[in-house]
Order: C-alpha cells, then sequence, then structure tokens
C-alpha cells in the first residue's frame, strides 16, 4: 500500500497533470478522427517522450491511449463512423440516439462508461495482473482459433433480420480477410494483381467506408428535408443525469462489460475490436428486452464503451509482467520502455517498482481527466455536429474519410478501397445485410486461419492431428460457451414459445 | 419503384463472389489453401441457400427509398472521381475542387454567391486539416502533377 | 444550464489551445537546438509550398526535412532502430528527420512504394531488410520490386538468429536439444516470424545441418511468437538477439547463429564453436529510389556511419541485442547479390522454387 501511495505523490505534479491532459484532448482527437487511430496517436508521441522522465514520459503516453480509445465514440455516435475499431459497436445504438435527437445523452453516457470501464481496466492491471497474465499465455493457437468462431456466434445478434444474411455477410469479410500475404505459407493470395494489396485489406478503411459512406449519401439523397435535431436540440434537461443512471443505475450490464474488456485486452492480439462487439452480445443476450437494441438502446452504449477501455489496462498486463504487448498501442509502449532502459518483465516490479506503479496510478487518474474533459467538450461536439448544415456535413464527413484512410498507411489504394466498399456496403445494406458481421469476419479472420493453421501443425507435431482442438481444457471451455452462445437465440424462441403457450392455456 | 426480391440479389452477389474467389486459387501451398478454401465453399453455400430462400419465402423491399437518388448518384460519383484522380493531379487540388462542387451541388440555390461561399468554406476546411494532418501529423500527401 | 454552455465553450477553447501547445511540442522538441530554424519554420508555414519548392535547387544537401520510411510496425526491430537513430541523424545532417510508416505485406508494400511512387531527389530513404528484399521477389509471383531496384545505402545493423527454450525447459544445450529432436522426430515445433524469414530459412538449414526434423511454425512478426513458447505451446524458438534479451528472464538461449559471440551475450556460445557450420540472422539498413543519386546516397552513407560511431547510440543499440555493422553503398551491394546467391541454392535445395 505504501508503495501505491508514493507513487500517487510522483505523479501529482502539475507538470505531470497538465502534459497528461493535453494528452487526453490529442487522443481524443486523434480517435475522433476516422483513420486516425490510438496506435498511430501514440506512435506519434512517442519520440517527445524520449526527453521526459520515466514517469511523465509513460503518463503522458498512457493519457494519450486512454484518450485515443474514448474519443472514437465521438465519430461514431454522431456520424456512425467508428473513429477506432473498438467503438465498430457504439454506433449500432450511439447513432439511432443522435437520430432521435439523444445524442447528448448518448455522449454523456458513453463518457461514464468509458471512464468506469478505463478504471476497472486499470484496477484489474494493479490488482490482478500476474494471474491473469498467466491464464492469457494458456491461450495457444487452438485457443485462439476458438475465441474467434465463438466471435462469429456473435452473428446471430448483429443480424437481426435474417440470421442467412448475416452468416453470409460474415463469410464474405472472411473472405476479404484472406486478400494479402497468407499468414502460414506465404503466399500471395487474391490480390487481383495490385502489388500494394500484399498488405491486404486494411480493415479501418473498410470498416470507415462500411459505415460512414452510406449514411453520407443517405443524406446527400435526402439533403431537402428538414433536419430532425432541430426541433429538439435545446428541449432536453437533466441529461447528464440520464445518461449517469443509463451507466450506474444497472451496474451488472456495466461491470460484466468492463470485465469481459478487462479480459479480451489481456489476450495478446485480441483487442478492444473484438471487446466491444462481444460485450454488446453479452448485453443483448442477457437483457429483458434484446429487440431494442439497435434502436438507440442506451445499454448497448454502455457495454461496448465500457469495455473497449478497459482494454487499455487489459492490454499492459502482459506487458508489464511479460514484456509482451496486449495490443498494437501496448507495442508501441514497449518501445518506449525499452528505450527508457526500462525492461518489461519481472524486472519492473522489484528494481522499477515505483516506476510501475506510477505508470499504473496514471492510468487511473488519466480515466478521471477523461471523465471531466469528455463531460465539459461533449455538449459542444454534439452541437458543432448537429448546427453544421447537412450541405455542409455531408461533403466535409466524406473529406475526413478520405484524409482518415489514407492517413491511415500512407496507402492512396487504401483511399479507394474505403471508397468502393462504402459503396457496396450501401448496396448491401439496401439488400438487408447488416454491415456488422462483415466487419465482424474481416477482424476475426487472421485469427481464425492463424489460430487454425499453426494448432493444426502443432497437432500433427505431437501426433494427434485435429484433436488438439478439442483435449485442450481451455479450449473444452471455450467450446462450450460457443456452443451456448450460438443456441441462444434458439433457447429464447423455445422459452418465449413456451411462456406464451402458458398464457393461453 | 418495384420492390425487388433481396433474396435473390444478394444470393447471386454471394454465389458470384465464391465463383470468383475459387478461380483464382490455384496455385497455392497446402497450408495457404486450407482457410480460403473453406471460406469460398461456405460464402458459396450460403449464396445458395438465400437463392433457395428466394424462390420459396423471399424478402422483398423497395431499394433505394430517397428524396433525391439523382444527387445521391452525383455525390457517390463525385467522391469516386476524387479518390482515383487525387494520386495523378495532386492531393489538396483534387480535394479543393471536389469539395467545393460537392457542397455547392447539395446548396438549394445555385446562385453565383453560394458557388464563392461553397468554395471559401472548401478552402478554409482544406487549408486547416492539410496543416494539421502534413506539418503536426507528417502525414504525407500525394503531390501529383499540381500540389 | 447557461453556465454549463458558457463552460463548454471555455472548454472547446482549451481544446483548440492543447492541440496548439501539442503541435507546439511537436515542432519545437525537434528543432531545440536551432531557435532560429523554429522561426523559419513558422514562417514556412503560412504559405509552404513554394520556398520548398524554392530550396530545393540550392547546392546544399539536404536542405529540408528528409522522410525516413519504416515498413514494419511501430516497437519492433526496424521501428526501434529508426526511433533511435532519429535524433542524431538529426544532429549530422543538421534537418529533421521524419519517421513515417508504410507498413504490410512483410515490408513488401513499402518496397515497392520505395521503387515505383517515390521521387529519388534524396529526401525520401526506406529501411530495408535483408533476407527480406531477396526472398520476396523470389518467392512471389508479383513482389512489386527486384531486389537490386533498391539502391542500398548502408547497413548499419543485424541481429543473429538464436536458438531459445523456456528456462524451466530440461532442455540445458544445444546437444540436449539435438538429441531430443533426434529421438522425437518431427514432434519438436520451432515458432519463428513468418513465412520465408531469417528465422523460417534458419529453422531449415539448421534441421539440414544438424541431420533432425522439426516442425516450424510461422508467427505474425517476432513479438508474437514469444507468448506461445513462454505459454508452453512450442518446444523452442527462433528468433533474433533482440528478443533473447528483452525475455532473459524467462528464456534459456542454446546457441547463437553469428561468427563471433555477439557481446550482449557473451556466455552464449554460436553454433559454429558447438560444430554446427551454421550462421543466419537480420541485416538492416537504409536504401534510395533506383534513381537517387550517387553523391546523396553518400551524404546518407556518411551520415549513417557517423551515427554508428557515436558511443551512447552504439551502447543503446548493442544493449538491445543488435550487432552494429558498417557496411557502405558499395559492399552493401556486393554483399546483397552474393546472399541472393547463396539463398537461391538453399531454396532450391530445400525444394521451396523451382
Amino acid at each position: 500500500m505504501d508503495i501505491i501511495f508514493q507513487a500517487l505523490m510522483s505523479v501529482l505534479s502539475i507538470k505531470n497533470l497538465l502534459l497528461m491532459t493535453v494528452g487526453i484532448s490529442a487522443g481524443i482527437i486523434a480517435g475522433a478522427l476516422p483513420g486516425f487511430s490510438a496506435t498511430m496517436a501514440v506512435a506519434l508521441i512517442v519520440p517527445f517522450t524520449f526527453t521526459m522522465d520515466p514517469i511523465t514520459g509513460l503518463a503522458t503516453l498512457g493519457a494519450i491511449y486512454s484518450g485515443a480509445i474514448f474519443g472514437g465514440c465521438f465519430s461514431a455516435i454522431l456520424v456512425n463512423t467508428p473513429g477506432t475499431p473498438s467503438s465498430i459497436g457504439t454506433t449500432f445504438d450511439g447513432f439511432p440516439m443522435t437520430k432521435q435527437g439523444r445524442g447528448e445523452e448518448a455522449i454523456y453516457t458513453a463518457t461514464f462508461a468509458s471512464a468506469g470501464g478505463g478504471v476497472i481496466g486499470v484496477l484489474a492491471l494493479i490488482f490482478l495482473s500476474i494471474p491473469l497474465a498467466k491464464v492469457a499465455l494458456k491461450f495457444g493457437p487452438p485457443e485462439y482459433f476458438w475465441v474467434s468462431i465463438f466471435g462469429l456466434t456473435i452473428i446471430a445478434s448483429l443480424a437481426s433480420k435474417s440470421l442467412l444474411k448475416g452468416l453470409a455477410g460474415g463469410f464474405f469479410g472472411l473472405l476479404i480477410s484472406m486478400i494479402g500475404i497468407a499468414p502460414i505459407g506465404g503466399d500471395v493470395r487474391f490480390t487481383m494483381g495490385i502489388s500494394s494489396f500484399q498488405g491486404g485489406v486494411e480493415v479501418l478503411s473498410v470498416l470507415i467506408g462500411f459505415f460512414c459512406i452510406p449514411e453520407m449519401l443517405k443524406m446527400a439523397g435526402d439533403i431537402n428535408k428538414q433536419k430532425l435535431e432541430d426541433v429538439n436540440v435545446d428541449k432536453q434537461t437533466g441529461v447528464l443525469m440520464k445518461a449517469f443512471l443509463n451507466t450506474f443505475q444497472k451496474p451488472i450490464n456495466f461491470i460484466k462489460s468492463s470485465v469481459i474488456g478487462s479480459f479480451v485486452g489481456v489476450l495478446p492480439g485480441a483487442g478492444g475490436n473484438i471487446a466491444n462487439l462481444v460485450a454488446y452480445n453479452e448485453a443483448q443476450r442477457s437483457s429483458k428486452e434484446p429487440e431494442t437494441f439497435g434502436t438507440g438502446n442506451p445499454a448497448g452504449l454502455v457495454a461496448t464503451e465500457s469495455s473497449n477501455n478497459a482494454t487499455v489496462g487489459g492490454s499492459m498486463v502482459p506487458l508489464l509482467t511479460l514484456g509482451i504487448p496486449g495490443s498494437p498501442p501496448a507495442a508501441i509502449l514497449y518501445g518506449a520502455l525499452m528505450l527508457q532502459g526500462l525492461k518489461p518483465g519481472p524486472e519492473l516490479f522489484t528494481a522499477n517498482v515505483k516506476i510501475t506503479y506510477s505508470f499504473m496510478i496514471s492510468l487511473l487518474i488519466a480515466q478521471i481527466l477523461m471523465l471531466f474533459i469528455g463531460l465539459f467538450t461533449g455538449k459542444s461536439m454534439y452541437k458543432i455536429v448537429t448546427k453544421i448544415p447537412d450541405r455542409i456535413l455531408v461533403p466535409s464527413v466524406i473529406f475526413l474519410t478520405v484524409l482518415g484512410s489514407y492517413a491511415i498507411r500512407n496507402n492512396v489504394m487504401d483511399v479507394v478501397v474505403m471508397m468502393i466498399s462504402g459503396f457496396i456496403g450501401y448496396i448491401l445494406k439496401e439488400l438487408g445485410f447488416h454491415p456488422g458481421p462483415i466487419v465482424l469476419g474481416l477482424i476475426l479472420g487472421p485469427i481464425a486461419e492463424k489460430g487454425f493453421v499453426q494448432g493444426y501443425l502443432m497437432g500433427k507435431a505431437s501426433g494427434q492431428s485435429l484433436l488438439i482442438f478439442f483435449t485442450r481444457p481451455i479450449s473444452i471451455i471455450l467450446i462450450i460457451i460457443t456452443i451456448f452462445s450460438a443456441s441462444w437465440p434458439f433457447i429464447r424462441a423455445w422459452s418465449k414459445k413456451k411462456e406464451k403457450g402458458a398464457v393461453i392455456n | 419503384m418495384k420492390a425487388k426480391n433481396t433474396d435473390l440479389i444478394g444470393g447471386l452477389f454471394m454465389v458470384i463472389t465464391a465463383l470468383f474467389f475459387w478461380t483464382k486459387m490455384d496455385k497455392f501451398t497446402p497450408y495457404a489453401k486450407i482457410f480460403p478454401k473453406a471460406i469460398i465453399i461456405l460464402v458459396f453455400l450460403s449464396g445458395i441457400g438465400l437463392l433457395i430462400k428466394s424462390r420459396t419465402n423471399g424478402a422483398n423491399s423497395e431499394l433505394f427509398v430517397l428524396d433525391d437518388k439523382a444527387k445521391m448518384i452525383l455525390v457517390a460519383a463525385i467522391s469516386l472521381a476524387w479518390v482515383l484522380l487525387f494520386k495523378k493531379i495532386g492531393f489538396v487540388v483534387t480535394s479543393f475542387l471536389a469539395l467545393g462542387i460537392l457542397i455547392w451541388v447539395l446548396g438549394e440555390k445555385k446562385s453565383l454567391k453560394n458557388f464563392i461561399m461553397s468554395f471559401l468554406i472548401a478552402g478554409g476546411e482544406i487549408g486547416l486539416l492539410y496543416y494539421v494532418f502534413s506539418k503536426v501529423l507528417y502525414v504525407p500527401f500525394p503531390k501529383g502533377f499540381f500540389f | 444550464m447557461n453556465v454549463f454552455r458558457k463552460s463548454s465553450k471555455l472548454w472547446i477553447s482549451v481544446f483548440v489551445i492543447g492541440l496548439l501547445v501539442f503541435s507546439l511540442v511537436a515542432c519545437s522538441t525537434q528543432t531545440t537546438e536551432e531557435p532560429a530554424k523554429e522561426e523559419a519554420k513558422k514562417e514556412a508555414s503560412k504559405d509552404d509550398s513554394p520556398k520548398e519548392e524554392t530550396k530545393k535547387d540550392t547546392e546544399k544537401f539536404p536542405s529540408k526535412p528528409v522522410n525516413y520510411i519504416v515498413c514494419f510496425n511501430p516497437g519492433g526491430e526496424s521501428d526501434i532502430t529508426a526511433r533511435a537513430q532519429q535524433k542524431p541523424l538529426e544532429e549530422v545532417l543538421g534537418v529533421d528527420v521524419v519517421v513515417q510508416y508504410k507498413i504490410g505485406g512483410g515490408g513488401a508494400v513499402g518496397w515497392q512504394e520505395l521503387v515505383n511512387n517515390t521521387d529519388p531527389d534524396g529526401y525520401t530513404v526506406a529501411g530495408f531488410n535483408l533476407p527480406h528484399i531477396i526472398l520476396q521477389p523470389m518467392v512471389r509471383e508479383d513482389a512489386g520490386y527486384k531486389t537490386e531496384e533498391l539502391k542500398p545505402i548502408y547497413l548499419f545493423q543485424s541481429t543473429p538468429n538464436i536458438l531459445v527454450v523456456k528456462k524451466d525447459s530440461d532442455i540445458k544445450t544445444l546437444e540436449d536439444f539435438v538429441n531430443y529432436a533426434k529421438e522425437n522426430p518431427g514432434a519438436v515445433t520451432i515458432a519463428g516470424s513468418g513465412s520465408y524469414s531469417a528465422n523460417h530459412l534458419g529453422t531449415l538449414e539448421f534441421n539440414k545441418e544438424a541431420g533432425i526434423q522439426t516442425t516450424y511454425i510461422p508467427a505474425s512478426g517476432s513479438g508474437e511468437a514469444v507468448p506461445q513458447l513462454l505459454g508452453g505451446h512450442v518446444t523452442a524458438l527462433m528468433t533474433y538477439t533482440t528478443m533473447g534479451i528483452k525475455h532473459s528472464d524467462d528464456m534459456r538461449i542454446l546457441a547463437v547463429a553469428s561468427e563471433e559471440r555477439v557481446p550482449a551475450l557473451p556466455d552464449v556460445p554460436t553454433f559454429k564453436e558447438l560444430g554446427y557450420d551454421y550462421v543466419e540472422g537480420a541485416f538492416r539498413g537504409i536504401a534510395g529510389p533506383p534513381e537517387m543519386p550517387d553523391d546523396k546516397v553518400k551524404v546518407w552513407a556518411d551520415a549513417a556511419a557517423k551515427v554508428n560511431e557515436m558511443p551512447e547510440f552504439k551502447k543503446k543499440l548493442e544493449d538491445l541485442g543488435f550487432e552494429i555493422l558498417n557496411i557502405g553503398p558499395e559492399e552493401a551491394k556486393k554483399l546483397i547479390a552474393e546472399k541472393a546467391e547463396y539463398y537461391e541454392k538453399i531454396l532450391k535445395e530445400l525444394d521451396l522454387i523451382k
């Protein structure tokens, strides 16, 4: 306890707090710009932290990371564009809320959920890092394969209208994820002779295209209709209280999502992009009124935003305990630690224990600062976006998507992919294919393939071939969860029928 | 406009995509082939499933219900031209033209005043964002023929 | 609510100021040594384009910021080197060095861009890796570039392969490992970074040299392979010296595939010492577009050589497990040609290409 107090004292200096505030603000801006991800924001600032002392440098980087994951919710809620893959699920209920004129409430709800989730993630980091890291190491290729298959069962809840279309969309996403270099074998696959496709189709640009472009084209087609928001934008009162209650009145959803986020964050190779969808799925599954999800139910927002910010703390667990980064931004923090002369791993908890705990505490303080910044800027962000007339908003957002999808990898092809997938996404959406499953397939594809082929190679080497996928304890647990999750819609339908039957009788 | 059978169109889309990718798969090494092969088959099957459903219990809905379809298509066309041309012509010039034209096209009145205003707004936005992205964030934009 | 609205306006301005401060920090930390340059920069930012154009024709090179493209993920070996070089290079060249990323396809996306779409004015160079730039064009139908199209400037470091097992493993020495592999043919799994990487070929070369059969499991990047070892999912790792040093608490390094022992690992024997003629690893350097003029190549090469001599830089890299190399443009070209021949032979022997 003494060490935590010492750490607290060393973090609480004017300089640190100021740099962290700037870091969070910069992170939020980066996160809110579609295409500018948390990874890039952190990478950009790393060189400037070399000249700072380790605590200040790490606190600043942690603040940017937290801010960027949080910032993704603004564009998701206001213009249906996930600023980072961690806020895909935020669009499902956040944007409908904006359409209903409840955008401000949505932003505040996301802010409370994000800060709360972030705190739970950091608490997990401080108190549970050693056991969590041990469990994470037990996840080998077969387990990652099952994690991805479990992830695919989410399709059932994302594709509300037609399960068949959801599945088709999910498979289509998996297929698109195969473009590029094969993870095992190194073959060049499906690049259609375009050599920059060797890097694969960038998930972020497809994401921006699928979610944002159709919405913008629709707005362009309906440009002459009056804006809904004008009617009741100023009439809401007590939104702050409402948002607070949205998040904390039913704490089970919030806590469960944060725990999911913390754990998914710990797994190297899986981060906020998966956590937010898993949490959304779970919130919807356990909800008494699942049909309201996707139409502006704040509970969905709470689930996604608390889980994605919880991954921040979670992803630091394997980094600090084992030197294995739990997410791409954590990998960059790793580089920063190394160049500071700090070696991630057990040494951080012995020789450099003060720096380590200061870093953890600073992450905690970052969540609190983030809460205030979010609450103070939320209204203005909402107002700015709703006050801009559509005829300027639509071209400007398209401009941002072009800028953003280029900035991801400085690759012109990514922009073309973004626009084309935007058109395809619009057509598919009109045909009843929800973009969620397609994007889910795109994210899970590489994890599933690597897990399967690596596991197969391992199985072949140990002489048990494909059996390896069914014999390991964690695999078996994951299989059970997968079966449960896949059959849940049927279970629910059956129990509903029974209930109805009971009433009639 | 008449309602279309979306299952039929969606199913055809999936089947054609699967067949197209299947033809591109000839030379892969064994381990790189397992997964794509499985996925292509699944895409194909789900497409067939949709086609069957379209014959028995197809979902029908009217596509692209919009106030002003011409405007939507125009915006899509300009956007497409934008992303295809900016590498050749230069990012700043292309964006200025595309953004200005888009704002003008979407405006209610096509007066000269609106025309000038549109390009002023476009210029301001590009100036600000170009500065932030290229000078602060070090994103190198393609210069092309002009800028 | 009115108060709140006012304060939110205030916060927006704080926000904007924050961004400005952030950008100023970004500019000023890079130019702390020369305040005059910052002035010039401020002026330039008002109307930047024409000034930079006219500057181009002046005698001195370089006279504006230069771009250093990293073709691999941030946090990896290439990126760590570039970040460590950034400041010293700025000192030597006298201009800002801007590190940019062009990631994908195991480096191929960045290299094909360098070869096909980069102005050869000397203001843009990219990090490159051996054996990647040799193997990719060899095994891929269209990698987008050819090995000889990259104009090598300097090779400044290498990371020899090492063979590691978990610290608590029963395998204590390389001999134990070889014996274990002979007793259990095919059952020993070795994870490493990617397909057709130095790790992959290294594993195959060592298999041949030691007369053993192991299963190679490619991971995406050297970092991703580490949890597979620590979690006990594979028997061993074929990885780079840097990884062995990062995780020295959890790993036992059996041998290093270099000609001589590596300074950061004085106690680890080389494969050669133990009787296996196996030397393999990744080399890293910078290269320019094919048409880059020789005088500009020389400026870069001299700068890289000077940075390599800086004691602080050298120590930092060596402590991380890198081997410092000093291979200039001509020798680098020769080395690449030699290695290309060697790898072609190996790939043919292993039946990986026809």
